[in-house]
């Protein structure tokens, strides 16, 4: 967490603090463990080590900019994602989420926030194979052909909830890609019709 | 036919005296025949037996239904509340009451093409849906609380779930109780809350998290981008007068002080209805009929707000309170009722605050009074205000007959013969889907042209200039059909005026519905094959009207006063109904539409042309074949 971008934007205090918590346990289990084990699919996240890349090592990455002043809590974004990304509109197959409140005009979109240090890069027992990142963009996504729908990626997300999550039908873990390889870029960001939603390129993170 | 896109394919079915709870498929009930909404009401009502019964029976089935548009982006998520209603007067009439909101689109994603409840509770329960999981729970926790406490109650237990719900009015069966989500997003008209309140059922909470199959995804979006290209995918003047308060002056001035940022529909990129926060009162949308408190404050914007967020919080219909303060002024002064006799101890419209009370205070305790009454069940009210009108007496009645059609429903843009006709066909206010002939083919007579409509009901700057009854017949007819299709699809009213999507010859509204149904459902909807399945839904809706109601012609009207003088004020027609006329006019409406003249009853021949031999048959066994 030592990139200032990788740090959570309005989460609270003790969330982040969570955040920070899994680095140093990661840190920790490296050093005990990282020559004596190679990652297996059959251990669970606790006690299977891996390797911390450097984080100057991991390419950085556009994200997805939530404006919570324009955002009026229409859903497309939620539509528009599952659609295109799943085929159907629907929120189990969105990778983006929207929290709402009928009583509140505030809204939260959560996204993959395509950290700089990427925990859940680092978890994946099938790192650069599974969970892999664009050596043109840097968007870190997943080869669905190749995941084991382990979880691990998922538990290591430092938000809350996870910017991961699954699709139980696929058995895959899935995440915002900033819909990688569409051409008009971001399905949400082209089709938010109050424009709350805008894709940071990764020079200006 | 197995429908594997658009639909979910399930329709749960809940029976709360048995407490028992089944899913049944979608298509037992044919769906790619009779889509959503109010034609799968429609067709359950009718499979049911459209039974004989009162609205607080057991055995009046609560039906709501979505369509198979239902959970995508766009102006479609919408659902539909049927069975028998207790505000319809003199008779409890099967109808319909649609809403939008969030809890449309989070039960078809739950997986649900609709519910089916039946029966009722021995004890206040909920129902609470999480996908596949479904269960009765009991309700002693939220039974007594508002709609927006129990929202927030259940939402705490259930985060992020969407919960329709019935307030105070609903439990003490108040015929004009409302069925709610979010702040204003409610199934009104026709009283449903009370058939709610009467199965013992509080609430339905849903968090659905599954997803809507689509045949064609590639034709859908692309669909959805020509429309962006042509300028339709965003709100235009259809839609946005939605925002501000329909009452205008010095109200709509000091409401922008509150006034936070856009709301609406689930997936709709429109959100024309505004979101508002004033201090000390309260939080919520708003949009056309919240207004309704608004009209008698003398420009009082906290006062006007209260009387929406107080009627909503309790779950009571807006637009049957539209017309209340005007009875309630005019029967006071003239002395028809006394203040007592209604429950109130002053009227702000006419009494001056006592001494002490600023007009703030005053409109607070009258409100409290007055809808606390309806809420409770002490008011006189409760009933709705045509049966409290009766009850009041003759002088009352005849005061109350100025603000009403006839059915139970008060007045509500009657600007055209055209919608007198509309008023006289249907079993309830048919303007909550039959803007088209108001908003666009009587301003409009280019766009009424293209749908081949004579210019029948002209209307300029709102206000009707004359009553025209040649060929009428042809709008209403129109505007029927595309009025069924809107409430089945399901679709919004007012993203489907004739004047949306209107780029001539490529692309019209008609065009619009036929290839979006089509591209999601896999199914080729042509236009005529759309606008056919608008007309078997109406004529399933005419049949059980005329079986279960015994209506025939001579119902298919409005009160007398119509016939005799000018009524209902900006909302009425410029003169007296001319009988001769209009009955000459329903002559040719049932001739345009295949039905018997004398009765007003479907012929055979119209029944099998819209595949409905089954329904012709059962109208010939009750020798009410037309």
């Amino acid at each position: 967490m030592a990139d200032k971008e990788a740090q959570p934007e309005g989460i609270t205090r003790k969330q982040f603090l969570i955040g920070s918590g899994a680095v140093v346990v990661t840190a920790v289990a490296l050093g005990v463990a990282a020559c004596t084990r190679k990652s297996s699919t059959t251990l669970d996240y606790q006690t299977t080590p891996f390797t911390l890349a450097p984080v100057t090592e991991v390419t950085s990455a556009g994200v997805i900019k939530h404006d919570p002043v324009k955002c009026v809590g229409c859903g497309t974004c939620v539509q528009m994602c599952s659609t295109y990304n799943g085929g159907e509109p629907g929120p189990l197959l969105s990778r983006t989420e929207l929290i709402s409140d009928p009583f509140e005009p505030q809204f939260t979109f959560n996204s993959c926030q395509q950290c700089a240090s990427p925990l859940c890069y680092f978890a994946c027992p099938k790192k650069d194979v599974a969970l892999c990142i664009d050596p043109t963009t840097g968007t870190r996504y997943t080869n669905e052909k190749e995941c084991i729908g382990c979880g691990k990626c998922i538990a290591a997300c430092v938000y809350r909830p996870s910017r991961r999550k699954m699709n139980p039908e696929k058995n895959v873990a899935i995440n915002c890609n900033l819909c990688r390889g569409r051409a008009e870029g971001p399905t949400c960001v082209q089709y938010c019709p109050f424009g709350a939603l805008q894709l940071i390129p990764r020079e200006q993170r | 036919m197995a429908v594997s896109y658009g639909w979910t394919g399930k329709i749960l079915w809940v029976d709360l005296s048995r407490n028992k709870i089944t899913k049944v498929a979608t298509s037992d009930y044919e769906p790619e025949k009779y889509l959503g909404g109010v034609g799968l009401n429609s067709k359950i009502f009718w499979k049911l037996g459209s039974p004989k019964v009162d609205a607080f029976s057991p055995d009046n089935p609560l039906l709501i239904s979505v369509g198979p548009l239902t959970g995508l982006n766009g102006s479609v998520n919408r659902g539909e509340v049927g069975g028998i209603a207790p505000q319809s007067y003199p008779n409890e009439s099967f109808t319909y009451s649609g809403f939008g909101g969030k809890f449309p689109s989070a039960l078809k994603y739950a997986g649900y093409d609709g519910i089916v409840i039946l029966g009722k509770s021995s004890k206040p329960v909920y129902l609470l849906i999480e996908d596949d999981k479904v269960s009765i729970q009991d309700a002693k926790d939220v039974w007594g609380l508002d709609t927006f406490e129990t929202q927030q109650r259940l939402r705490s237990a259930y985060p992020q779930a969407s919960v329709f719900t019935i307030g105070p009015a609903g439990e003490n069966l108040s015929r004009i109780a409302i069925i709610l989500n979010e702040t204003s997003s409610a199934s009104g008209q026709g009283g449903f809350g009370a058939v709610m309140g009467s199965k013992k059922l509080k609430a339905i909470v849903v968090r659905g998290s599954g997803s809507v199959k689509i045949a064609k995804p590639d034709v859908l979006e692309k669909f959805i981008n020509d429309r962006k290209a042509d300028g339709d995918w965003k709100i235009n003047y259809n839609q946005l007068w939605a925002r501000t308060p329909s009452v205008g002056g010095a109200i709509a001035t000091e409401m922008k002080n509150y006034y936070k940022k856009p709301g609406g529909c689930f997936g709709c990129p429109f959100q024309c209805q505004g979101f508002y926060d004033v201090p000390n009162i309260g939080k919520g949308v708003q949009m056309c009929t919240d207004d309704w408190y608004g009209y008698f404050t003398s420009g009082n914007a906290p006062a006007h707000w209260e009387g929406n967020i107080l009627s909503q919080k309790l779950g009571i219909n807006n637009a049957d309170l539209l017309c209340l303060i005007g009875f309630i002024s005019t029967g006071i002064r003239l002395n028809q009722f006394t203040r007592a006799m209604i429950g109130v101890s002053s009227v702000p419209q006419i009494d001056k605050p006592k001494p002490g009370q600023s007009e703030l205070d005053a409109h607070h305790q009258f409100l409290t009074e007055l809808l606390g009454g309806i809420a409770n069940g002490t008011s006189i009210f409760s009933q709705g205000v045509a049966r409290a009108a009766k009850q009041l007496g003759n002088n009352a009645w005849s005061t109350y007959e100025k603000y009403s059609t006839g059915s139970g429903y008060r007045v509500h843009h009657i600007e055209s013969i055209n919608a007198a006709l509309l008023w006289a066909m249907d079993s309830r206010d048919p303007f909550n889907s039959s803007h088209d002939t108001y908003f666009t083919f009587g301003t409009s007579p280019g766009i009424a042209t293209h749908f081949g409509i004579p210019v029948s009901s002209y209307i300029a700057n709102g206000v009707g200039i004359k009553n025209i009854y040649d060929q009428t017949e042809i709008e209403t007819s129109w505007v029927q059909i595309h009025q069924s299709l809107k409430n089945s699809l399901t679709i919004c009213e007012y993203a489907s005026l004739p004047s949306q999507f209107y780029h001539p010859p490529s692309m019209d509204v008609q065009i619009f519905e036929s290839q979006l149904l089509s591209a999601v459902t896999g199914i080729d909807y042509s236009v005529p094959t759309l606008w056919q399945t608008g007309e078997r839904i109406l004529n399933l809706r005419r049949t059980i009207m005329i079986l279960r109601e015994d209506r025939t012609r001579v119902d298919d009207t409005l009160n007398h006063l119509w016939f005799e003088q000018k009524v209902g004020g900006a909302e009425g027609l410029v003169a007296a109904i001319d009988k001769t006329k209009f009955e000459a006019l329903k002559d040719r409406y049932y001739q345009l539409r295949g039905w018997n003249v004398t009765n007003g009853w479907p012929t055979r021949e119209k029944l099998q042309e819209l595949g409905l031999k089954d329904v012709a048959d059962k109208l010939a066994g009750a020798k009410k074949l037309g």
